[in-house]
């Protein structure tokens, strides 16, 4: 197992996660609110559209507190993907509060410091990139999220 | 059945040891087939409990650092789940084999070499099924005991540090 832990503003992040993107061969579960400024990054652009590539299924579940109408103008190219692979990307609202991960394979996650107050212009500051981590940890966080997942709203 | 006089006449000694295995084959595999069974499928009812509703990083911290819920989760597992239902499985058709083998002894009663190898087959049967729950009762308190206690615990180290003081705006 190994733990790489991050802090700083969200440039630090984007290698990393682009990083973690590209290891994927079945399936990306990402719970998010698809921060512009940090998912409109052409590695992260590179990164997503090989994973489409790759993996059987990428599962984005958005934020509460995301304003789908505004993230399909500033992120529209997820939704054009999207729109292009009905079948392999689904993107649903989660109900209830989500802590924004990134869940790969069962066997890479990013888990992010939960934001304190909600605004959606403070990006993240610490995260955490936890790769093979012990099983039980691997399915914990596979659980939760699709805890979340079955109540969000698809579609 | 387990009458010395009658089983398995090849000689004395035969006869005395095969009516012990004879009796230790059934009285086995009736109690572990049931026990092992119910044990896996509470295990699999345990493993489909949700998490409550608002769980979060720091709910998830708080079961990792429970030794005993830590075993839990490893406990219920599918594999280990799996691993419990075939040895149950294994249980069963050794008694099936025994039960098998007394109506053999019942209808065919010249049928020894029959019979004998039956009664190997279901102790190798009864054998088997204890070795891979053995194994796996071992295997898993290792695992949540020893190897896995230093991930763990780095992790919960790590998710600590994730957790503090997030409330400060970018540098």
């Amino acid at each position: 197992m190994e733990i790489e832990a991050l802090e700083g503003n969200i440039d630090v992040f984007v290698e990393p996660i682009s990083g973690l993107l590209n290891k994927g061969e079945n399936f990306i579960d990402l719970s998010t609110s698809l921060y512009p400024a940090f998912y409109n990054k052409k590695e992260l652009k590179d990164a997503i559209n090989a994973c489409v590539k790759k993996v059987t299924k990428i599962r984005i579940l958005l934020d509460k507190n995301a304003n789908i109408n505004t993230l399909k103008k500033e992120v529209s190219w997820i939704f054009d993907l999207h729109d292009k692979n009905p079948k392999k990307i689904e993107i649903a609202k989660a109900v209830n509060d989500v802590e924004h991960w990134i869940l790969v394979d069962e066997k890479y996650f990013r888990i992010e410091a939960k934001h304190k107050h909600v605004d959606e212009e403070v990006p993240a500051l610490k995260n955490l990139i936890i790769s093979k981590p012990p099983q039980i940890i691997a399915k914990a966080f596979i659980r939760q999220f699709n805890y979340w997942w079955d109540l969000a709203q698809k579609g | 059945m387990l009458n010395s006089s009658s089983w398995y006449d090849y000689s004395d000694s035969v006869v005395y040891n095969a009516d012990i295995v004879s009796i230790a084959v059934i009285t086995v595999s009736i109690l572990g087939f049931p026990i092992i069974f119910s044990v896996a499928t509470w295990l699999s009812t345990q493993s489909k409990i949700p998490f409550p509703e608002e769980a979060t990083t720091e709910e998830m911290l708080r079961y990792l650092k429970d030794p005993s819920e830590r075993l839990l989760r490893y406990f219920t597992e599918d594999k280990t789940v799996g691993k419990f239902l075939i040895s149950s499985m294994i249980y069963l058709f050794a008694l099936l084999l025994s039960l098998i083998n007394y109506c053999i002894y019942i209808f065919f009663n010249n049928a020894k070499f029959l019979i004998f190898t039956l009664l190997i087959c279901s102790l190798f049967l009864v054998l088997i099924a204890s070795g891979i729950l053995f194994c796996t009762l071992i295997i898993m308190l290792i695992k949540g005991l020893k190897v896995d206690k230093k991930d763990v615990a780095e992790v919960v180290k790590r998710m600590e540090w994730l957790l503090r003081d997030n409330n400060h705006k970018p540098k």
